[in-house]
């Protein structure tokens, strides 16, 4: 059965006069694995931002299904990595939340230790973030985000510095984790999306909702998607043009 | 009502406040410095001393007025901060030069010579009295449990607000706490070395514990350690030498600094 999680009704988004998106109609249920693509600018980090309650429509009504926790993975560019902060802390920092200092520290550690081997995270666990490279680090904060099983999880573009093994590794595991929460996720990678998706959404001033995970040149015209789109390879899938 | 305080020989009154005004410097300075609030802390240090020029001229006692301009500007900057979305560093140097010319009208229409003027600017730690190492104390224990209490939340939202925020973790309510704390660590140790150099004390130490170090706990407590070595041996070569204590203090931990890079090349520690 398919619960609502959220819900967008005719939200508009704006930076001070600088209207972003506008007549955002948006349901996640429980079961959904959406991918939300859109070229650069286009808002998708600001719509996820909405749904996490950073940013405040200025218009619409929007619903969030009591108790939903979300796990989130930003788009790395703006962090401090810097901060005196290591792998281990930053997925420990996932269980943040309302009960932080009295849930069951044991419970936690062991959902730590297997998160951080199922990553292959584990030898890396006392390092200061500044010290990884890009995919661990993005590992790690894929981590964090999935650590206190999350009833949604949304990822902006976890796949920018990972290296292809991983990639896939990373979204066979999405795959695995959607059986227990919902999934959205902001990618670039038109290819890897539509091979493991189940939804569709395009972000352009306004979101397009495709019911499906095929992505073809007409869809994205009609929706007003400027990305190029060619087929490659035996198996027929298609990527970018610059792949 | 602090007339129930012990005296103190005035021999070891100077050891006793470096102890307690390192705990609070290495601190709240270690997490100034890994959040970056150098600036602003610096902003809210010379806004205080508007705080004492009006605290002279109404006849209170000036670290009262510090601590009211203080308290005032820090809630001030995290609130503009947060509604503007972004720090402006113009915005914290107007209100930096801004309390500095307060505070110097309100000293000049102040009559007669207001008191020790020159240990709050310079700093006298001399001149601490026992109520404010009471007061120091006191702040030393609600700091020390704070952290003991809420370490790893509090480090976790300096590190990410933006994900604690997501995990509906109260973060306006422990950014606006710790703007506080850095409020009330200005201004009760402004008499150690003065408004001029106190924000030295929030991260020299910080800094020489950073080269060793990108723990955070190991941060803070290098940072308390170091920072009373620094001020410790600061008194001893003032009174040596017969200089000011506060400057001495500074140079000391300047020269450890520049020692601790030396040797973090020589031995690639
Ligand atoms: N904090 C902000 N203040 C003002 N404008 C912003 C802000 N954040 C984003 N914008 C603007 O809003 C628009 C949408 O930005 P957003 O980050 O949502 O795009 P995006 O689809 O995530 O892009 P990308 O694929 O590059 O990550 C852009 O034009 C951007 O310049
Ligand atoms: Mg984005």
């Amino acid at each position: 059965m398919s619960n609502t999680l959220i819900e967008l009704q005719d939200i508009g988004i704006a930076y001070g006069e600088q209207v972003v998106l506008e007549n955002i109609n948006f349901r996640i249920v429980n079961e959904d694995f959406i991918g939300v693509i859109g070229p650069n600018g286009s808002g998708k980090t600001s719509l996820i931002r909405t749904i996490l309650g950073e940013i405040v429509p200025f218009t619409g009504n929007m619903y969030h299904a009591p108790q939903l926790s979300i796990g989130y993975l930003p788009q790395v560019n703006h962090m401090d990595t810097k901060f005196p902060i290591t792998v281990e802390e930053v997925v420990d920092a996932g269980f943040l939340g309302a009960g932080y200092n009295t849930a069951g520290k044991k419970n936690k550690k062991e959902k730590l230790d297997h998160l951080l081997s199922e990553f292959r995270l584990q030898d890396f666990r006392k390092r200061q973030i500044g010290t990884l490279s890009g995919g661990q680090l993005q590992k790690t904060l894929l981590a964090r985000a999935v650590v206190s099983s999350p009833g949604l999880l949304i990822l902006d573009e976890p796949d920018t510095y990972i290296d292809n093994e991983f990639e896939h590794e990373l979204y066979n595991h999405l795959v695995k984790l959607n059986k227990q929460m919902a999934i959205i996720l902001v990618s670039h990678d038109l290819g890897m999306i539509s091979s493991y998706v189940k939804t569709i959404a395009c972000v352009n001033k306004t979101l397009h909702h495709h019911h499906s995970h095929e992505i073809n040149e007409e869809l994205l015209k009609a929706y007003n998607c400027p990305i190029d789109i060619i087929t490659h390879g035996t198996v027929p899938h298609r990527v970018l043009k610059n792949h | 009502m602090t007339e129930f305080l012990p005296h103190i020989p005035i021999e070891i009154k100077p050891y006793i406040t470096a102890v307690l005004a390192s705990l609070s410097c290495g601190i709240i300075g270690t997490y100034i410095v890994i959040r970056r609030l150098v600036f602003i802390s610096g902003g809210i240090t010379h806004a205080s001393f508007g705080g004492i020029g009006i605290g002279y001229y109404l006849g209170w006692h000036p670290l009262a007025g510090a601590l009211v301009a203080a308290v005032l500007s820090a809630l001030g900057i995290e609130y503009t901060t947060r509604k503007g979305a972004m720090r402006n560093d113009s915005a914290i140097a107007i209100m930096w030069s801004l309390g500095m010319a307060i505070g110097i009208i309100f000293v000049y229409l102040t009559p007669g010579r207001p008191p020790n003027l020159m240990s709050y600017l310079f700093g006298s730690i001399l001149v601490v009295s026992e109520a404010e190492l009471f007061f120091l104390l006191l702040l030393d224990i609600v700091l020390i449990t704070t952290f003991l209490v809420f370490y790893k939340p509090v480090i976790y939202v300096a590190f990410d607000r933006d994900f604690a925020k997501s995990r509906k973790y109260p973060v306006a309510l422990i950014d606006y706490v710790m703007m506080v704390f850095i409020a009330l660590t200005i201004v009760l140790n402004i008499r150690i070395v003065g408004i001029i150099l106190v924000i030295s004390l929030f991260t020299i130490p910080q800094n020489i514990a950073n080269l060793f170090t990108l723990r955070n706990k190991p941060m803070f407590i290098f940072s308390v350690l170091i920072s009373m070595a620094g001020t410790g041996m600061g008194i001893v070569l003032a009174g040596i030498i017969d200089v000011p204590t506060g400057a001495t203090i500074i140079l000391f931990l300047v020269a450890m600094y520049l020692l601790s890079r030396l040797l973090n090349r020589v031995f690639k520690i």
